[in-house]
């Protein structure tokens, strides 16, 4: 056997080794430092989101109610057969018996999965809005439906007092596009947002905070508990209360419901909108409640256009009520004074045309005019007047710009003027007979009938211009608290007292008179002033056109009614007028 | 020849003190296993804390076959114990011809060996017995050509099975024992300076500041003119090769060692292990989320938890405090079993020693190193604290040897 040679090894090399092995622990220890100590905070929060998988518990949106309290849009519960994409894979058979229940068939339950699933684990809803009987079969057999179950989701419900689609707007799904374009808002797929009229315009009010609730999960995504690890309750949306008066809308609807067009009542000294018809409309239930294509076509393919609200988007000619600007155009330039007159033998002879009036009027003064309607007489004044002078009195009373009403897609009519003119038929290609049309509110004058209802204002207040409005006030759920927001004000200054008395006088007589185009709109007792137009169209009857106020203490209302081929202003649109004031006027009585 | 000249278990000599807080190690594991292998959801699976009871038995039984076995018999049969253990790991390839399977294992009825744990043993002594032998000097550089043959048998037969990880455990054995030798640092030098080129081949002003280092270190050490501009020619050519074969190897070949050296780069793939395993950690903080209450093991997020990451687990559950202690240990022994080469009776003695605890610092590094995503992932697991049997025998057989050299 070979000997052992005595220990020669040199000291020094194996206490390099050992200082070499005490350095690796140390560089260890660091790293562990650095890992456990140092970087603490973002390993903790990157296994907490390893082991949590967030599910969203989706909020109540805010309830809406009208100016007495009265709910307009609220949350009722609504039923959806969900199926667990994972579970249902197993258990094929579940889409048999659902098929059978529910009488859907397989292929659209499963479209309708594969379009609402993100994840395999969690629940994609493959029917909507079931009613009772369905969800307590459903419930029933559920023992027999591996994999599938009834879920629980608010949706909205709409007054059935009130059919004001255009006014309220609707509410759906988000759509895809939308959903690009509302990416930085926290929209997701799948989520509620609402479309159109106040809905739409304060989503971000009514929408709330959704909340969270986080379930363990294993590596592969899956839950592992029932319960909900931790839960963030959802903040229901805000509450609104809007100016509009349920009841008066209801009435204001049944008056208009044979009719295309549209009512607009509004408080003259505040901008106060009490209410706010464009007929016909939609029932915004429809649309919650995920409407069927039948349904969808009868609304977008119906000739009258529901979907389209007139009071803010419907631009037409303003006829006669547009008469009152040139009057004060006319008297504030000293063109002509109260007692001017001018005869009108029916028609008016301009560079060989003949502009007509309806009838012959003889020798008129200003307030004659005015309360007959008489076109020659205006005729007169434009030419004297001049397109510049008349158009700026036009923009004083807000035409041609929006009125900030809080209802999205407001368009803001036109307002021609020499500019307009020259850009529309060239410089030098129009002549001075286009004015005579514009002066009676014909040719390429446009307004809305929300324009239309503030200048009856601005008449009403001798030049308060407010700005049209919807909501009250705000409840927040946060904090409890309420807010009124506030709304622009500003003032007409510079036309004299005398100027405003004479328009008032002819817009008194135009109702108040026995001979005045409007007298079909007066209410005896409420102080009422107004002025019919009758706008000749190209499409069919002229439109008749109401505007008017009433100067009656504690009742500070300005009216329009538009009435879409309604012919004379005096045949529909200024009856409805008088009765909406009348109704109005009794149910605050009470 | 009787029992007695092969074996002597001697008992005075025995370190208590190592064997103790080994078994405290083993302790950890054992409640470390218990965690790893309970999920939520389901009961504690038993199963593998009695099999790691069973492996520490094994173990034993190797830690006491290698701390009575006769130094006389080791250094008489060192060549034997090689040429056998170099059949035993070239049988499983010629098996994987017959059928397919992996070409690490021999199956035995129940029992699997794996040739290449038992290498190490081999390995240790082969290289303890030539190292002391006197007859050739150490400040020759041809000192080292036989030992590095030895080396490179099973080297390159367990690097093509492939097992990567293995092959450094030889290496840093190697390393470790030939510095101890006595070898000359500048010889040392010479063999390690390549591999440093190829990486300073990656960066031309490293490659720069490296070539004039290796130039001024080769012509101030050696009077022989030809052999120094060789060997610096040498280094210059393999840094000029680098790019041009890595430029030359597939773009997935490039990926893999990458990510092997960045595992965020891959982070649902070999990556995925090395991160969730820093989360683990990390999420541990200063003093732990308690005794099974680590998210990362019991969601089973954690990759090969009671193997491979089982650092990760105590990490994960005990903290920084609980990690630090553990190294501590580890880092005391380490360093008591070099210190027991220094008062060796013998070289061959002392050569046991340097041998066998280089192989358990180079687990525990390589292991360690590999679940706080220092190293890449070689799926080396952790002496006396991962779970399987085949490996508590590994560490138990080196222990044996580390202590059978502080005896006598």
């Amino acid at each position: 056997m070979p000997h052992e040679v005595k220990n020669r090894m040199d000291k020094y090399r194996v206490i390099t080794l050992l200082v070499m092995a005490f350095v690796l622990f140390m560089v260890l220890i660091i790293r562990f430092y650095s890992l456990q100590i140092v970087n603490y905070t973002t390993y903790r929060s990157e296994a907490v989101g390893n082991m949590l998988n967030r599910i969203d518990i989706s909020a109540p949106r805010g309830i809406v109610y009208d100016r007495q309290g009265e709910k307009l849009i609220y949350n009722v519960p609504c039923y959806n057969i969900v199926v667990y994409p994972d579970i249902i894979k197993q258990h094929p058979e579940t889409w048999e018996k659902l098929e059978n229940i529910t009488g859907v068939p397989i292929e659209q339950l499963q479209k309708n999965m594969k379009r609402n699933q993100y994840g395999s684990y969690r629940p994609a809803i493959v029917l909507r809005n079931i009613n009772h009987r369905l969800n307590a079969l459903i419930n029933e057999n559920i023992r027999d439906l591996p994999g599938a179950e009834v879920s629980f989701d608010p949706i909205r419900e709409y007054s059935d007092k009130i059919l004001s689609g255009n006014l309220l707007g609707y509410t759906a799904e988000i759509r895809r596009r939308d959903l690009y374009k509302y990416r930085n808002e926290g929209y997701k797929l799948g989520d509620i947002i609402g479309y159109d009229g106040i809905e739409k315009q304060y989503e971000e009010l009514l929408r709330g905070e959704r909340g969270y609730r986080y379930k363990q999960v294993n590596s592969m995504g899956k839950p592992l508990y029932d319960q909900a690890y931790e839960q963030t309750n959802p903040v229901p949306g805000n509450s609104l209360y809007l100016t509009v008066d349920r009841e008066l809308q209801a009435v204001a609807e049944s008056l208009l419901v044979d009719y295309s067009g549209a009512a607009v009542m509004m408080n003259y000294e505040n901008g106060e909108i009490i209410t706010c018809v464009s007929s016909p409309s939609y029932d915004s239930d429809m649309f919650a409640e995920g409407m069927t294509q039948a349904e969808w076509d009868s609304i977008a393919q119906d000739k009258r256009i529901p979907l389209f609200n007139r009071v803010i988007r419907g631009q037409y000619p303003p006829g006669s009520i547009y008469k009152m600007i040139a009057a004060m155009a006319a008297l504030e330039k000293n063109i002509i004074t109260p007692q001017t007159e001018f005869e009108c033998t029916g028609v008016f002879d301009m560079g060989g045309r003949s502009f007509k009036c309806a009838h012959v009027h003889g020798i008129e003064n200003l307030n004659e005019a005015i309360a007959h309607s008489c076109n020659v007489y205006f005729y007169n004044v434009i030419l004297e007047l001049g397109i510049d002078d008349w158009s700026a009195y036009a923009k004083k009373m807000a035409f041609g710009v929006p009125t900030g009403i809080d209802l999205p897609g407001e368009l803001p009519g036109i307002c021609p003027d020499r500019a307009f003119l020259d850009n529309q038929y060239g410089r030098r290609r129009w002549w001075k007979g286009m004015w005579l049309n514009m002066v009676i509110g014909q040719g390429d004058v446009l307004v809305t009938p929300l324009q239309a209802v503030r200048y009856a204002g601005i008449l009403a207040t001798h030049g308060k211009i407010v700005t049209p409005h919807l909501l009250r006030s705000v409840h927040y759920t946060k904090g409890n608290s309420i807010e009124k927001p506030e709304y622009a004000v500003s003032y007409v200054d510079d036309i004299s007292r005398s100027t405003w008395k004479e328009i008032d006088a002819g817009m008194l007589n135009a109702v108040q008179s026995n001979w005045g185009t409007a007298r079909t709109a007066n209410v005896p007792g409420l102080d009422m002033y107004g002025k019919t137009g009758t706008a000749q169209n190209p499409h069919g009857e002229p439109h008749g056109w109401f505007i008017g106020y009433s100067k009656l203490k504690d009742f500070p209302y300005a009216i329009v009614v538009f009435i879409e081929h309604g012919i004379a202003g005096s045949d529909v649109a200024a009856p409805v007028a008088g009765q909406l004031l009348k109704a109005y006027y009794y149910m605050r009585e009470q | 020849m009787k029992f007695k000249d092969f074996f002597s278990f001697k008992l005075s000599e025995l370190d208590f003190l190592s064997l103790f807080l080994v078994f405290i190690l083993t302790g950890v594991g054992l409640v470390a296993i218990y965690s790893a292998t309970s999920f939520v959801g389901t009961e504690a699976n038993m199963q593998y804390f009695w099999k790691q009871i069973m492996g520490i038995a094994g173990g034993l039984a190797m830690f006491i076959m290698l701390y009575s076995v006769r130094k006389s018999f080791l250094l008489s049969y060192a060549e034997v114990l090689y040429i056998i253990g170099t059949i035993l790991i070239i049988i499983p390839f010629i098996l994987s011809m017959v059928s397919s399977g992996t070409n690490r294992w021999i199956t035995l009825g129940a029992f699997q060996i794996q040739p290449s744990e038992y290498m190490k043993f081999i390995l240790i002594i082969m290289l303890a017995k030539v190292f002391s032998e006197s007859r050739r000097s150490p400040l020759q550089p041809q000192y080292v050509l036989y030992p590095l043959g030895v080396l490179a048998i099973p080297s390159a037969l367990v690097f093509l099975q492939p097992d990567l990880g293995s092959t450094l455990i030889y290496i840093a054995i190697f390393g470790a024992m030939l510095f101890a030798s006595g070898y000359k640092l500048y010889y040392i030098f010479l063999i390690v300076a390549p591999f440093i080129t190829v990486l300073a081949a990656f960066n031309s002003w490293v490659f720069l500041v490296w070539g004039i280092i290796v130039g001024l270190i080769i012509f101030l050490n050696n009077k022989n003119i030809l052999f120094s501009v060789g060997m610096f020619l040498f280094n210059i050519l393999v840094g000029v090769m680098t790019p041009f074969f890595w430029n030359g190897i597939k773009p997935y070949q490039q990926q893999r060692i990458l990510t092997m050296l960045n595992p965020h780069l891959d982070p649902m793939g070999a990556g995925y292990q090395v991160i969730q395993s820093q989360i683990a950690i990390g999420s541990g903080g200063f003093a732990g989320k308690g005794f099974l209450q680590g998210t990362q093991a019991h969601l089973n997020f954690l990759p090969e938890q009671h193997t491979d990451f089982i650092f990760s687990v105590i990490s994960e559950e005990f903290g920084f405090i609980g990690i630090t202690l553990i190294l501590f240990v580890y880092c005391f022994l380490v360093l008591r079993w070099y210190r027991m080469a220094i008062n060796a009776r013998s070289t061959f003695s002392a050569m046991l020693i340097i041998g066998g605890t280089t192989a358990l610092l180079a687990h525990i590094f390589i292991n360690v190193g590999m679940t706080v995503g220092l190293l890449p992932v070689t799926g080396k697991p952790l002496p006396f604290i991962s779970y399987g049997g085949s490996f508590l025998i590994t560490s138990f057989g080196l222990l044996g040897l580390v202590l059978n050299g502080n005896a006598e």
